[in-house]
């Protein structure tokens, strides 16, 4: 190992030194400060006029949830959350009465948590639909989830074996859900995905010099011909990509979660995910959600790493592998696949930037091998790695049989 | 033993480049001489490993080209020389240094040592973006010999370099030469030619000649011619053989010096060759062109 620490300081200080990567890491920064408090910006309208701060709004409804956190969600709670919002008057924007802000808005973190299990396929369940819920609907409020997800998988084309693992999964969930203020993991794991976008994009000006720059500015020649040129540099290289791409992913998700639970209340990670998306078949915690998100977008970035390493060692401009990996980066989040093609669904989400959601990474749709089941959020990262460890060789190869012409 | 090259080509499709190049270099200076477009830096590139032969083998002590232990024997310094312009010439040679496998003391003391024999001591600590095309030349120069090659391989080492500074680089490889193989190649005459004790004339891929100094001269002995003539008849000549000077005289003559297979004209003296003139012999085209 002599001398490799040295190669890869060296590595380090080409990278750090160019001013627009400094700019570049430095707007990364920034942008992630930016966006993690972005929904307490600006004001809540009501009829034109500003009614209150969405900071404000963010504090009160803060304590409001707090004051309910622990209580189970069975049909005592759901009951009262709809005596609550029974006595809102009819309006055009209900959220201005007087009756919503001081009778039902304390329970408005119960009604978000559970409309989305009574949304049918023709119609969003609203709020005057929540008036009228009975508490024999509320009492069926866990079957009827149970249901939904049921239909919902049995409508999948997965196999029998891969139906039958996921709802063994969901059984397991412990119900009653108990309730828990939630909105700082709950923002964390909405604001990801564009946070791992950032960061993808933000590896690529990073680590597109790295192979590249030698061939533009015509030090290939020495290096080439150098002793450790064909095989130490290249590994001191491939190590300073990896470590990079490791250290901002890293330092950009803790900032983020770490900002997001300082903003919004740090409280709740012992929660059901299911208060995020009831319809979430795993039983994980929301503290335990937010770790395998932050772990597999960790591997989707070091992905993306090992990608712009290999376009850098093919390409002769830093410039051209920039615009191929934002192409990568950002034409997959244009659109979709649906779930009825498992195949070209589950590829889909195989992109760097689609394994940094969480609706990737907690889908219901399983990987499957020859009759083995692979939950998504144990696949995407086995799948970069495994596609890192392949594109690396291709990479140092690559480099070492370049050709001064 | 020694720098080996057997039957070394190296062909783009059907374009060959190098042609079947054999020959061993031994300790001592090489110069490389050939117009641009020769095949110069293909050859070097091939035998500093850059660049694939199509066939043929370069071995050093029976070490192959593509082994790393030809590489820590190597000081090369490319004709286009890359840089890291946010680097400090320090820097620059401690990167080198540690590709080169210089541990980390004996790199930053040689660093200083060849910095200050290329002048550049006092600009250690600059950014090589701030330094003149000389600087930047002298910076690579130094760069070739951190490792202390056994051979050390410089394709156009003197571009950007001013007079003095280019009278001073021949007397360091001067001195260099003495322990090691040293190839400098060069379209520049005067670099090698009170510096090599072997000159290599490339044409086409093909080395054409090689020998000493006087053994490659004598082989247009006889053939360079020196007269005085006046304007009217000098245009003449000038159109129909390669002039190598022209000088204009008292009384409205010129002092031509020109190469022919045959005295040229009635005045024409036979007069003393010089490595310039074989130059001028063989790539007058080239030149031209």
């Amino acid at each position: 190992m002599r001398g490799f620490w040295d190669l890869v300081g060296f590595e380090y200080k080409k990278i750090l030194c160019k001013r627009s990567i400094q700019f570049t890491l430095i707007l990364s920064v920034l942008l992630t400060v930016i966006n993690v408090p972005v929904a307490l910006y600006g004001d809540y309208y009501v009829y034109g006029m500003p009614y209150e701060s969405n900071y404000t709004a963010m504090v009160k409804d803060r304590a409001y949830a707090r004051s309910l956190s622990g209580r189970p969600l069975d049909t005592g709670l759901i009951m009262e959350t709809v005596h609550a919002y029974a006595q809102i008057p009819p309006a055009d924007d209900y959220q201005s009465t007087l009756e919503y802000q001081t009778i039902a808005r304390p329970y408005s973190e119960i009604y978000g948590a559970i409309r989305g299990v009574f949304n049918t396929a023709s119609k969003r369940f609203n709020m005057e639909d929540f008036q009228m819920l009975t508490k024999g609907e509320a009492d069926g409020y866990y079957s009827i989830r149970h249901e939904k997800l049921e239909q919902h998988i049995l409508q999948t084309h997965m196999s029998d074996k891969a139906k039958e693992l996921v709802m063994a999964m969901d059984s397991q969930i412990k119900t009653p859900f108990t309730f828990s203020y939630t909105d700082g993991y709950s923002h964390y794991f909405m604001m990801i995905n564009i946070l791992g976008l950032f960061c993808e994009f933000v590896i690529a000006v990073c680590l597109a010099p790295l192979f590249s720059r030698e061939y533009t500015s015509g030090t290939d020649q020495l290096i080439l011909s150098a002793k450790h040129g064909k095989n130490k540099l290249i590994a001191a290289k491939i190590f300073t990509g990896f470590s990079l791409t490791a250290i901002i992913g890293l330092i950009q998700l803790t900032l983020a979660f770490c900002l997001s639970l300082t903003i919004y209340g740090p409280e709740g990670g012992s929660a059901p995910l299911q208060l995020f998306n009831a319809l979430y078949p795993y039983p994980l915690s929301m503290a335990q959600t937010a770790l395998l998100l932050m772990v597999v977008s960790l591997f989707a970035f070091l992905m993306t790493g090992a990608i712009t390493m290999l376009l850098s060692a093919n390409l002769k401009t830093p410039f051209g592998v920039i615009v191929l990996v934002s192409v990568l980066l950002i034409a997959p989040m244009m659109g979709s696949v649906s779930e009825q093609n498992i195949l070209l669904h589950n590829l889909y989400q195989l992109f760097p930037t689609q394994m940094t959601s969480l609706s990737s990474v907690a889908a219901t749709i399983q990987y499957e091998f020859g009759g083995l089941v692979i939950h998504p959020y144990v696949f995407l990262p086995l799948f970069a790695l495994t596609l890192s460890v392949i594109l690396t060789p291709l990479a140092y190869h690559i480099f070492k049989n370049h050709q001064i012409e | 033993m020694g720098l080996e090259l057997d039957l070394v080509t190296k062909q783009y499709g059907s374009k060959t480049v190098c042609d079947r190049i054999s020959i061993t270099f031994q300790k001592g200076i090489y110069g490389l001489l050939g117009a641009n477009g020769a095949g110069k830096t293909t050859l070097i590139r091939m035998m500093c490993g850059v660049l694939a032969p199509t066939s043929g083998t370069i071995s050093f002590n029976k070490i192959d080209v593509s082994h790393e232990d030809y590489r820590d024997a190597l000081g090369y310094l490319p004709q286009d020389f890359g840089y890291y312009p946010e680097f400090s010439a320090l820097n620059f040679l401690l990167y080198i240094a540690a590709l080169k496998g210089l541990p980390k003391p004996q790199a930053e003391e040689k660093a200083w040592e060849l910095l200050e024999q290329v002048s550049l001591d006092k600009d250690a600590r600059k950014r090589i973006k701030t330094f003149s095309g000389g600087m930047k030349q002298r910076l690579g120069i130094a760069q070739s010999m951190l490792n202390n090659p056994q051979i050390l391989i410089l394709d156009e080492p003197t571009a950007g370099l001013d007079p003095k500074e280019r009278i001073r680089f021949r007397n360091m490889i001067s001195r260099l030469g003495a322990d090691r193989i040293v190839l400098l190649s060069t379209h520049i005459v005067s670099d090698i030619e009170h510096i090599a004790g072997t000159i290599l004339v490339m044409k086409d891929g093909s080395l054409i000649h090689q020998g000493t100094r006087d053994e490659i001269i004598s082989s247009i002995d006889g053939k360079v011619w020196e007269c005085t003539l006046s304007q009217s008849d000098s245009v003449g000549i000038c159109k129909k053989y390669p002039v190598i000077n022209i000088r204009q005289e008292s009384g409205g003559t010129v002092l031509l010096r020109l190469i022919s297979e045959e005295k040229p004209c009635a005045e024409a003296v036979n007069t003393q060759a010089t490595l310039e003139d074989l130059y001028l012999y063989y790539f007058s085209e080239v030149s031209e062109q």
